[in-house]
């Protein structure tokens, strides 16, 4: 089975190089960002089975950058990662999309499988995509 | 409710300590959570250790950079807001305006970096003692932060300066961002009250570049308070 490839985006640099050096020793293909738009260029480049977030960074935060990434590819999986959760924060982060709202500091093997059940969804909304698309084919075309 | 003008202050004196408190504890988890991180993966090498994989000395010294590091900037941040806690000590007191505002602007500047502003104190050894209440000043100078950050955007700057004029203490706030506040505004009515409590007065007016000028006047201490 090919790695997990996760997309960090975080403004502290000494957060996402630990967490980054943790995930790869556990068996996941990392990228960094430091900030939203670097990660939206980023998305277009590369397939990521899932993305973690941090909520509050500079210029765009994490719930701007999840709608912004979401509206590009409505089946990217999105975790958020937050210094202090509260009801309004995650709300907010659920109706942004995110499929997880998590607080920092976040246990790594919580988070992995997180990033285990984001990978999941992936495939199932692949798998369904390319399902409608066989379907649309069969109905249009007249074999 | 009705509320009197001094119950007004306390209000928005305590809306502003936990704005404050809100964004320092936000940075120390930020910190903290590096720390813990960095913890795990000292783990992870030593259970790697026990298996027979060797580790690298350098990845061992780059993370204890990376702890010392976070330790020290954690530090710095809650001597900080141990020196902001401490202002509303003693009600009347004399200070150094330089000083408590300089805590306050370093306190303050993630809020700015979050909209990506540049708010700068710049190198002021200059002692200017005022009498009255340390935390009002900090308050007032806050206010007018607040005031310009919600009209700031992206690339603007903030630069907060203490100086002695005459027999005043001068605090300056010039934003590069422009913000209408006449004497209406809740915010300036706010700053009003409390330069008054502080026996000092306020101007704010557009400066030629299309910025914001905020001016906090105070009367040097003459004696009177004792130094903290």
């Amino acid at each position: 089975m090919a790695k997990a490839r996760v997309l960090l985006v975080d403004d502290e640099e000494d957060f996402t190089a630990t967490l980054a050096e943790r995930l790869e020793s556990r068996g996941i293909d990392v990228d960094v960002s430091s900030n939203g738009p670097e990660a939206i260029d980023r998305v277009r480049e590369k397939a990521y089975d899932a993305l973690v977030i941090d909520l509050a960074m500079p210029g765009m935060d994490g719930i701007e950058a999840t709608k912004r990434l979401l509206a590009d590819n409505p089946d990217l999986q999105v975790i958020l990662l937050t210094g202090h959760a509260t009801v309004r924060k995650g709300v907010e982060a659920i109706s942004s999309g995110a499929i997880e709202f998590l607080e920092k500091p976040a246990d790594v093997n919580l988070l992995i499988g997180q990033i285990e059940k984001a990978r999941a969804n992936r495939v199932l909304l692949t798998e369904k995509r390319v399902e409608e698309t066989i379907t649309d084919i069969l109905r249009t075309k007249g074999w | 409710m009705n509320d009197g003008p001094e119950d007004r202050l306390q209000r928005s004196g305590l809306v502003f300590f936990a704005t404050l408190t809100a964004s320092v504890t936000h940075e120390l988890n930020n910190a903290l959570s590096i720390v813990d991180q960095s913890g795990g993966l000292l783990g992870d090498l030593a259970a790697g250790v026990g298996s027979g994989i060797g580790i690298d000395p350098r990845r061992l010294e780059t993370l204890q950079e990376r702890i010392d590091r976070q330790v020290r900037k954690g530090v710095l941040i809650l001597n900080r807001f141990n020196r902001f806690a401490h202002s509303l000590d003693k009600p009347e007191r004399a200070f150094d305006a330089c000083a408590e505002t300089e805590n306050l602007v370093a306190l303050a500047r993630r809020l700015a970096e979050l909209k990506l502003v540049r708010l700068e104190y710049p190198p002021n050894t200059e002692e200017v003692r005022v009498c009255g209440s340390a935390f009002a000043l900090q308050h007032g100078v806050f206010t007018c932060l607040q005031k310009v950050l919600e009209v700031s955007e992206e690339g603007d700057r903030i630069e907060v300066d203490v100086r002695r004029v005459g027999s005043e203490a001068v605090v300056s706030i010039v934003a590069s961002a422009g913000c209408t506040a006449g004497d209406d505004d809740p915010s300036i009515r706010l700053l009003s009250c409390l330069m008054e409590s502080l026996e000092g007065t306020h101007d704010v007016r557009s400066n030629e570049s299309g910025g914001t000028s905020f001016e906090l006047r105070l009367p040097l201490a003459s004696g009177r308070g004792t130094a903290h």
